[in-house]
């Protein structure tokens, strides 16, 4: 049954659709994110492609990235799962769950990076209490975001295979 | 003309003595009606009760050595396939199987010759000399003979894994992969003891010992599915155990010679190609899929492949 074409087929457009899904979900959820962040004080859009502020840019790609993995830890357990339905037969049930999977763990992906995002800003705020990060990063100042975007990538790798472990348990529909 | 009458009396005396000369011959009427010493003549009677007699014994005897050869052991196990379908398998396994396999594996630490280890499923793969007390003391090591067994418990699987088939509802032509790998996932995670019945068994339980028990760890599970994989009518799956040592890891995973799907970890042999990593510890693990540290620790090359066939 694993050796059959249809289902390597199968398996890869489902593979390719999965990874389509975590960059839209990253993108998106990075904008909304940082939209929020900022409390709509900064037109990201606006601040990147017209002042080319590269602050701005390089903390957007921090939380792109850090959702991203989060997205993409998502991916193996769901291929896991999707081996194990193959494996035991289609059903109309077994299908709506299986997509209800999908959509419940990227989504725990996205809220676990927000969180993520969310804490390394907050504890560099707590521990910089003197200075307003979003102002300096809006002024053009490149030094404070970098720090910023590491924080985020830094903290973000540490909490990835949790994203994994939370994934397998909660979805091992 | 005194009436003669008639002798029934003499007659009835000569019987009598005739009787008792048969009597004192120790009533052998061969030695008596024998023409020809070189040529005994035996009572046909005697000869078939003697028969008898010994085919009884014989009879009594097969019969219970056919019961005791065949007296078999039911073993039980419950088990969830990748559907949701709770099963239940019952294997009978031969008393005379298990007691050859006792045998067969496991030894005797004090000896230490490599032929006796070689023959009780161990094979030594170093040495080192230690200087201790101001001598020399070598010290070997050794691992399971993982092949060895495997060649050996495989005659006892061809029933077991019917019954398995039949339990599982498996259709003809249908991978049997993934409700065996289910059936192994689901037999109780436990270590095996340093010593059973005697022996040093270096805590692994031979396919049969697993099943008699109904409990094994990493290896002993894995070797057992490789069993089932390979007693399978017209199986030609390639398979070998994957030993797992570093990053404070120690684990066994079993390798199936299969083309790898998306998603699927998997190692690469120059020559025999890839092969699918399976883990059959704990239920939940699609062929393929192994927790993410063993993969790091397979990555970092801290592992050792042994083929099974």
């Amino acid at each position: 049954m694993y050796e059959t074409s249809h289902l390597e087929l199968f398996s890869t457009i489902l593979y390719i659709l999965l990874i389509f899904l975590s960059v839209i979900i990253s993108v998106m959820g990075s904008m909304i994110i940082i939209t929020y962040l900022t409390r709509r004080t900064i037109y990201v859009k606006e601040e990147i492609v017209k002042n080319r502020n590269i602050g701005i840019a390089l903390v957007l790609s921090s939380f792109i990235w850090t959702i991203g993995r989060m997205c993409i830890e998502t991916i193996r357990p769901i291929m896991n799962v999707w081996y194990n339905t193959y494996a035991s037969g289609f059903s109309l049930k077994s299908v709506l769950i299986f997509v209800l999977g999908i959509l419940g763990s990227l989504l725990i992906a996205l809220i676990i990076g927000a969180i993520i995002v969310f804490l390394s800003m907050r504890i560099l705020m707590v521990i910089n209490k003197d200075i307003n990060e979003w102002e300096e990063i809006k002024r053009g100042n490149t030094a404070v975001a970098l720090i910023i975007s590491i924080t985020v990538v830094v903290v973000g790798m540490f909490f990835e295979s949790i994203v994994s472990n939370l994934v397998i348990n909660l979805f091992n529909f | 003309m005194q009436k003669r009458r008639f002798p029934v009396l003499d007659i009835f005396i000569i019987f009598i003595i005739c009787v008792l000369i048969m009597y004192f011959l120790d009533g052998k009427k061969s030695d008596i009606l024998a023409f020809y010493s070189d040529f005994p003549i035996h009572d046909i009677s005697e000869i078939n009760k003697m028969k008898s007699r010994a085919n009884k014994i014989d009879l009594k005897d097969t019969i219970k050595e056919k019961k005791k050869r065949d007296k078999k052991i039911l073993r039980k196990f419950k088990w969830v396939d990748p559907g949701r379908v709770k099963r239940e398998t019952f294997f009978f396994i031969l008393e005379k199987a298990i007691k050859e396999e006792f045998k067969s594996f496991g030894i005797n630490p004090m000896i230490s010759h490599p032929l006796y280890r070689k023959n009780k499923g161990f094979k030594v793969i170093g040495r080192r000399d230690f200087f201790i007390n101001k001598k020399i003391v070598e010290k070997t090591y050794i691992i399971i003979d993982y092949r060895q067994v495997y060649e050996r418990n495989l005659k006892y699987f061809f029933d077991l894994t019917e019954a398995l088939c039949v339990s599982a509802d498996m259709l003809k032509g249908t991978d049997p992969m993934p409700k065996f790998l289910a059936f192994v996932q689901n037999i109780r995670f436990k270590k095996p003891p340093d010593y059973y019945k005697g022996k040093f068994i270096n805590n692994f339980f031979t396919p049969l010992l697993c099943i008699y028990e109904q409990y094994g760890d990493c290896d002993s599970k894995s070797i057992l599915l490789a069993e089932f994989l390979g007693s399978v009518q017209d199986s030609k799956e390639k398979t070998a155990i994957v030993l797992v040592r570093g990053n404070g890891l120690s684990h066994a995973l079993l390798a199936v010679n299969r083309k790898p799907l998306p998603g699927m970890t998997s190692l690469f042999d120059y020559k025999k190609g890839y092969f699918i990593i399976i883990e059959t510890s704990s239920p939940g693990w699609a062929p393929g899929f192994i927790s993410k540290r063993i993969v790091d620790t397979i990555k970092s090359g801290f592992f050792r492949m042994i083929e099974l066939n």
